[in-house]
């Protein structure tokens, strides 16, 4: 799977902003004590994680891995915290439109004490191409390469079979491990920690399987070294739990803080807010292509002769009803924004003139009812209980909205092994209308949203494979493959704002909100926020003595 | 020696104890009938929720001049109406799926005694197998399997329930399959399915009654684990569980009142319902007077 579960769209410049570091009145006496009184505290960190590690690097393509490999494989790039490309084992060149170089920094090592060659470069990629029964292929994330070659022992030429500006962003995904290890290792290999050799800053000390990840420092790792010489994840998947364990002090840092906590830490003078904005929006897909759409029916729950929602009107109804300030407000506490767009700004491909989404409760009933559905209909929403920052909240709440305009809605809600399952089932049944989250940073542009979720289906050329609503439309279409292959900056971006446009309004897909990345840590940790709401333990660091000292 | 139902009564309510808990089971059961006229709000309604109104304090008014005794959810659901609503919930599931688990259970049971050789210890190692697993688990995976909904969560608690009543049934009949009665009913040559159930179940009526009130309270203990769990009921029709999970997510921002009171009462349910089965065994039982 894609970037619905990896992604998230860079964009937003903004810095990250550390809450609350204005209190600093500070005393140096005071924070030479401080620090002088937490010895152990600066060599060892404990981060609670919501997420669990898959250990084959090559396994299952989720954001949150990626989060985890960087540390301890690495890439030849990586994403900073605005999700730009920067090298990491490797710098990087554009040779030709179609050939990117990228050349071994000089003394990379795994921890096994060999030097990174070509040849292990070569292998890797080869390996999360073709993985067999990958639960989330990284085949995806090498869209468009065609070539992998190693040309001498420190350089390896990527080939695309059209000009890709990305490749160095769909890099950052691929783990890099030794040539022996990725030709012969078992995914159990690699869970017993035995085969989790890479090129990282952090090596595998232990890993304990629904409970804790433990690192050693690397201290032949060639890039810049982290301050931390242990790390211990803890993984914590139930949000309550994770802000306990960190307001008892178990953790030292935490991810994904739930918004209806952020208050409460806020006012917390032990602790630390770090946020920024992610490169993920959440939106609403509706079933735009069945001529009878699985989850909708008469209000007496029998099958309707034909699927409303391929009715343009419709849609914008169904946009028209949803109070995007309210959701805002009530569902994340603040911690979000309205999108009007399935990118958000800030990112190539962002159509900075799109008017704001509206929200008119009667302009929608009309609507509904020139379309011909006075009293509306019967519909079903389906989502994820488990994969996005209280996606089950914001189910049930587009669920209330969708029911004032004057439709009965049903509100499912699955683990996400369930609905994924499911909703990406191109050939069979999936939903009549589906919430998910999409983020970017994993292309740096709108290309991700445009290929995957807005392109019609194409299952051999890897185009639409997240296009869960099955849209199709030839203009769209041609304008996401010109901006593909249009190599000056500004033309692509040109390209992809109209094909983004003209899917906004189509109302192709439903932009809800953009989500916020929250984290939290005790005070004397400082942390970079990442929009693509990875935590590596490498962007950690104790705070400076100012931010530091106890307020007085 | 039969009683007058008024003795009864009065002999019940000796225990003060036992009283207040039959007031209450009898509240709760009024509450849960009578939920859709008591509420101030439909709670399983999603066009009567008002999101703008979530999480409102006990005692504060909504939007649409609504006062909620108890404060409202995240959805902006009435606390109030949402535990009556819970209630029947509960109710509906503790009373089915004992029925239903009781039936079942004592049937088999009834023939493991009856028949007795490799009958019996086919269905008691079955049984064995079943009781040495926790509860829990089991119904977890068979509503995993089975998927949602308020049919497939008694399902489960009645496939997790049987074995207790089995177990219970097997050992009072056969105690009783010795006796001088079926014995002479067996000379009359009566078919086995008419002294199993004419004769030899009117006098496991006791014991099993007993284990029942028990596992009533047991199964809707069960039901709210479920759902606490996600795994029960849709998450638009909230059960008690459902709430505590729902509320629990807020409960560090000290928003307790969404959790507390749907706990308080599930809780109160709980207890009421065991406070009952055990006076009831008590009567049945003159031994135990004193």
């Amino acid at each position: 799977m894609t970037s619905a579960l990896t992604g998230s769209p860079l964009g937003i410049r903004q810095g990250p902003s550390v809450v609350k570091t204005n209190k600093l009145i500070a005393g140096l006496a005071g924070a030479a004590l401080l620090l002088a009184g937490a010895p152990a505290f600066a060599q060892h960190l404990t981060i609670g994680s919501r997420a669990e590690i898959t250990m084959d690097p090559h396994y299952q393509w989720l954001a949150s891995n990626i989060s985890y490999y960087r540390q301890i494989y690495g890439s030849l790039t990586v994403l900073g915290p605005n999700a730009q490309a920067e090298p990491m084992l490797a710098d990087f060149r554009k040779v030709d439109d179609l050939n990117w170089e990228f050349k071994l920094k000089p003394g990379v090592k795994f921890q096994n004490g060999k030097p990174v060659t070509a040849d292990d470069v070569v292998a890797s990629l080869n390996r999360a191409k073709t993985l067999a029964n990958a639960a989330a292929s990284y085949a995806g994330a090498l869209q468009t390469v065609s070539g992998i070659k190693a040309v001498d022992p420190q350089t390896v030429v990527i080939t695309t079979e059209r000009p890709n500006g990305n490749i160095p962003q769909q890099l950052t995904q691929i783990a890099i491990i030794p040539k022996e290890i990725a030709d012969s290792a078992t995914r159990d290999d690699f869970t017993s920690a035995k085969a989790a050799i890479g090129a990282g800053p952090y090596k595998v000390v232990r890993y304990r399987p629904g409970d804790r990840l433990e690192l050693a420092r690397f201290d032949d790792f060639a890039g810049p070294k982290p301050h931390w010489a242990t790390v211990t994840y803890r993984f914590i998947a139930d949000d309550a739990a994770r802000v306990a364990a960190l307001l008892g002090g178990d953790v030292d840092l935490i991810d994904y803080v739930p918004p209806a906590d952020l208050a409460r830490l806020q006012d917390d003078k032990r602790l630390a807010i770090h946020t920024r904005a992610s490169d993920r929006v959440m939106y609403l897909i509706p079933d735009t292509s069945s001529d009878k759409s699985p989850f909708v029916a008469d209000l007496d729950g029998k099958p309707l002769d034909k699927n409303p929602l391929k009715d343009v009107r419709v849609r914008k109804a169904l946009s028209l009803a949803l109070d995007r300030d309210a959701l805002v407000r009530s569902v994340m506490d603040g911690a979000a924004q309205p999108a009007n767009q399935t990118v958000p700004p800030g990112f190539i491909g962002y159509f900075d003139t799109l008017p704001a989404s509206k929200f008119d409760l009667n302009e929608a009933k009309q609507l509904l009812a020139s379309a011909g559905y006075p009293k509306g209909f019967q519909l079903t929403i389906h989502c994820t209980n488990d994969r996005y920052v209280n996606d089950a909240r914001m189910c049930q709440a587009v669920g209330q909205m969708l029911s004032r305009l004057g439709l009965k809605m049903n509100v499912v809600t699955q683990p996400k092994s369930v609905f994924f399952t499911q909703m990406t089932n191109h050939s069979g049944d999936r939903g009549s209308l589906l919430l998910l989250a999409w983020g970017s940073a994993w292309t740096g542009d709108a290309s991700g949203i445009l290929n995957q979720t807005l392109h019609s289906y194409d299952k051999a050329k890897g185009m639409g494979t997240w296009n869960l609503g099955h849209y199709s439309n030839a203009e769209i279409d041609k304008m996401v493959q010109e901006a593909n292959v249009a190599i000056d900056r500004d033309k692509k971006g040109g390209f992809q704002g109209a094909a983004l446009k003209a899917a906004m309004e189509d109302y192709a897909q439903i932009p809800l909100i953009i989500l916020r990345v929250i984290n939290a840590s005790k005070r004397e940790v400082a942390f970079t926020p990442f929009a693509d709401e990875a935590t590596p333990a490498t962007a950690a660091r104790p705070a400076d003595a100012s931010a530091a000292t106890p307020k007085k | 020696m039969k009683q007058s139902l008024f003795a009864r009564i009065r002999e019940f309510a000796d225990s003060r104890v036992a009283l207040a808990a039959g007031i209450l089971l009898l509240l709760a059961c009024a509450a849960a009938l009578l939920a859709s006229v008591i509420s101030p709000q439909n709670p399983y309604d999603l066009s009567q929720l008002d999101i703008g109104s979530g999480r409102l304090p006990p005692g504060s008014r909504s939007g649409d001049g609504i006062l909620h005794i108890l404060g409202t959810d995240d959805q902006g659901r009435d606390v109030l109406s949402a535990i009556f609503y819970g209630l029947r919930v509960s109710l509906v599931v503790g009373v089915v799926s004992t029925l239903v688990a009781a039936v079942f259970g004592g049937i088999v049971g009834l023939w493991a005694a009856y028949r007795g050789g490799r009958v019996d210890a086919v269905l008691m190692r079955i049984v064995d197998v079943q009781l040495s697993f926790p509860a829990v688990l089991i119904a977890l995976m068979l509503v995993a399997f089975l998927g949602n909904g308020l049919d497939k969560v008694i399902i489960a608690i009645v496939l997790v329930q049987w074995a207790y009543y089995a177990r219970t049934v097997r050992a009072a009949a056969l105690v009783e399959r010795e006796r001088e009665y079926v014995e002479a009913a067996r000379c009359l040559n009566y078919s086995a399915p008419r002294i199993m159930l004419g004769h030899i179940l009117p006098n496991c009526l006791a014991p099993l009654s007993v284990i029942a009130t028990v596992q009533m309270a047991g199964a809707i203990a069960i039901e709210a684990t479920l759902s606490f769990l996600g795994v029960g009921l849709p998450i638009t029709e909230p059960s008690l569980g459902l709430l505590i999970a729902n509320g629990y997510q807020f409960m560090l921002s000290n928003k307790y009142w969404l959790s507390v009171y749907p706990g308080l009462c599930l809780i109160a349910l709980i207890g009421a319902i065991n406070i009952v089965g055990d006076r009831l065994r008590e009567m049945s039982n003159p031994r135990e007077e004193g």
